[in-house]
């Protein structure tokens, strides 16, 4: 048998990350034709009463790279190379002009992800917890009262608008707390006097805040995976190698955790990138909700001001994170299934 | 003989028996089919719900008394009462109106999406399967490219930044950029396809490639895209709702349910009407939708057999 090496894995990483850049390119150019197309950001300008002068409406399109035909300015805004003021070139590092005042796009995306990080890490993690225990409980007593009730909860749960529920759990919090002495934080994602607290302080007022928006996110995530769970659980239930272990005499114990869950987690793992990019947007709406400074309300006022190149670093951080979670879901699959190789 | 059988059968053979008394029968396809589906009690019972809340949201409006503008005469912040069986709202809507004229919205979203994302969807993918090699590779890229940016995402900026959005507007950007998902299913399902003897004899009688995609292969993944269809509708029904919510989609003085969920944000305990009832109508929508494309799904199977196991 040979020694396990990590070369192999490497090799393979770096390569899915050249192909994926291509991929992500064409994505950033798709999305930035349809948001020059979608609205003119100067629009309000042009039309103001009383009219503005021509001569402010040429300065904001010059700092807007508006002056500039559209393929240009993708050029310009991937690459930054043409231009004189040294703003713009995502490239470089540097996200563009904002048209939100003195907004710096990059620092201000860059303390939102941390924020919005937080509840989209949480997130997944509870929801694929919550779906691979539903599914496997649902798949050992298939057809009895506990499956068909977790099966209910599972389609109820597909069927509610994140949005509602994350009204409803706010409410149920503000009830709970003055009723019940609770403590859950139900606006921001830290309370304002973070900065002064120290160590655990710190750490708890966090939590406090993650524990409802969480809680959405995970009920509206979970069902989907957990139906799948089920199936693939019932299949490798119903294998003749489950039956083998067994008839070998192992304890029913090991026989779920070490010979069926393995098997039973694989097809999961590939929709563990889809529970990131699905709570991703659930993140942007249980954030209005619950009005956390993160990418959410980031996206929203972005496009409420025609900020053109802060929508673009959404997009581009959304679309990296999604391609990030597919690189480690295809990882994962590795460690899960010997069979497959990275070569 | 018959004695014999009678007192020898256990009860798998015995449901055999009435297997093949059944499949004895003639029986078109649709007919089996549809005993297949009305088999699926839960979809059925979710079939008549559904069909109940699309009259209730097209046929409703003609004969209720209001519809979802302000009324001088309606009295504000009513529970709900005979004169108002929703309840009223505090600037003076009827709900009930209100809920009929958001649903019907929210229903017409859904349909057209599901057209529109299943027909780009199906063709994107059939072609894509039945010509393989570099057109494949090259579509099947696109598919990927789209896939990357989370949908909601990808709607929301373009409706926003449109603006004026109406329901037309919402189903157009939402069904431009739902199909991608339908593409792969159709794509695979193409794939093993077009290897079987049916589209080679039709390529021998002299079928052009797009007679081939068009009427031999499309009709045979009809099952996978009603029940894709059904799902579709499910999301782009949440989709609108959620662009709604946050103030992006349809606008006022029109309504859908979003919209009204979002106005009654923070009257979950003060008038919960407001807030449960419209919110109780997505549900129920997407719930049924759902258990009739699984009652579909089982139906348009041929795999599945006249008995219930």
């Amino acid at each position: 048998m040979p020694a396990f090496s990590i070369a192999p894995v490497l090799v393979y990483v770096l390569r899915r990350l050249v192909t994926t850049i291509p991929v992500l390119i064409a994505a950033t150019f798709f999305t930035f034709i349809l948001v020059d197309m979608a609205g003119d950001p100067l629009l309000e300008l042009r039309f103001a009463t009383p009219p503005v002068p021509d001569a402010t409406i040429k300065a904001r399109e010059e700092f807007l790279y508006l002056d500039r035909p559209t393929l240009e300015r993708y050029w310009l805004w991937l690459t930054g190379i043409g231009d004189t003021r040294g703003d713009i070139g995502i490239l470089q590092g540097k996200w563009g002009p904002s048209t939100q005042g003195a907004m710096d796009i990059g620092q201000e995306i860059s303390e939102r992800f941390m924020i919005t990080l937080r509840l989209v890490g949480a997130a997944t993690v509870f929801s694929l917890s919550l779906a691979v225990i539903t599914g496997v409980i649902s798949a050992v007593k298939q057809y009895s009262v506990v499956d068909n009730v977790l099966t209910f909860f599972g389609f109820l749960a597909l069927a509610m608008p994140v949005f509602w529920l994350a009204a409803l759990i706010k409410e149920a919090g503000i009830w709970a707390n003055q009723n019940l002495g609770t403590n859950f934080a139900t606006i921001g994602a830290t309370s304002p006097l973070y900065y002064r607290m120290e160590g655990w302080d710190k750490f708890m007022d966090v939590v406090l805040h993650l524990v409802l928006p969480t809680l959405t996110l995970m009920l509206t995530g979970y069902a989907a995976i957990s139906r799948y769970q089920r199936a693939s659980m019932l299949e490798v239930l119903n294998s003749d190698y489950i039956r083998l272990a067994r008839a070998k005499g192992l304890p029913n114990r090991v026989v779920m955790r070490r010979h069926a869950l393995r098997t039973a987690l694989i097809p999961v793992v590939t929709l563990a990138a889809l529970t990131v990019s699905g709570a991703l947007t659930g993140a942007v709406i249980t954030e209005t909700v619950f009005r956390w400074r993160g990418l959410g309300t980031f996206l929203t006022q972005a496009i409420a001001e025609y900020d053109a190149f802060a929508v673009m670093a959404f997009l581009v951080l959304a679309g990296v994170l999604v391609v990030l979670a597919n690189l480690v879901a295809d990882l994962l699959y590795g460690v899960l299934d010997p069979r497959i190789r990275y070569d | 003989m018959t004695d014999n059988l009678e007192n020898g059968t256990t009860a798998t053979q015995l449901q055999l028996r009435s297997a093949e008394a059944i499949t004895t029968e003639e029986r078109t396809q649709l007919q089996m089919v549809i005993a297949r589906f009305l088999r699926h009690k839960v979809a059925v019972a979710s079939l008549t719900v559904f069909i109940l809340i699309v009259l209730f949201a097209f046929v409703g409006p003609l004969l209720w008394k209001y519809d979802h503008n302000i009324y001088r005469e309606i009295p504000a912040n009513q529970p709900p009462n005979w004169d108002h069986p929703f309840g009223t709202t505090q600037v003076g809507h009827d709900l009930m109106g209100q809920v009929m004229r958001g649903t019907q919205q929210t229903l017409k979203v859904g349909f057209v999406v599901a057209l529109l994302s299943t027909g780009i969807g199906a063709t994107w993918g059939a072609i894509a399967g039945y010509y393989r090699g570099r057109v494949d590779a090259v579509m099947m890229r696109i598919v990927d490219v789209i896939i990357v940016i989370p949908i909601l995402a990808l709607v929301l900026v373009l409706a926003g930044l449109t603006r004026g959005t109406t329901w037309w507007n919402v189903a157009l950007i939402i069904g431009l950029f739902g199909w991608p998902s339908t593409a792969r299913v159709v794509r695979g399902m193409v794939l093993s396809l077009r290897e079987q003897e049916f589209v080679e004899a039709a390529r021998a009688m002299g079928a052009g490639d797009g007679r081939i995609i068009f009427r031999h292969l499309l009709p045979n993944t009809a099952g996978v895209i009603i029940v894709d269809a059904t799902l579709v509708i499910a999301t782009a029904i949440l989709v609108e709702a959620g662009l709604s919510f946050l103030g992006f989609g349809i606008q006022v003085p029109d309504t859908s349910l979003g919209l009204l969920i979002q106005t009654a944000q923070t009257a979950v305990f003060t008038r919960p009407w407001l807030f449960y009832i419209p919110g109780a109508f997505v549900i129920i929508i997407v719930l049924t939708i759902n258990f009739i494309g699984d009652g579909l799904r089982d139906a348009l199977d041929p795999k599945q057999q006249m008995i219930r196991r």
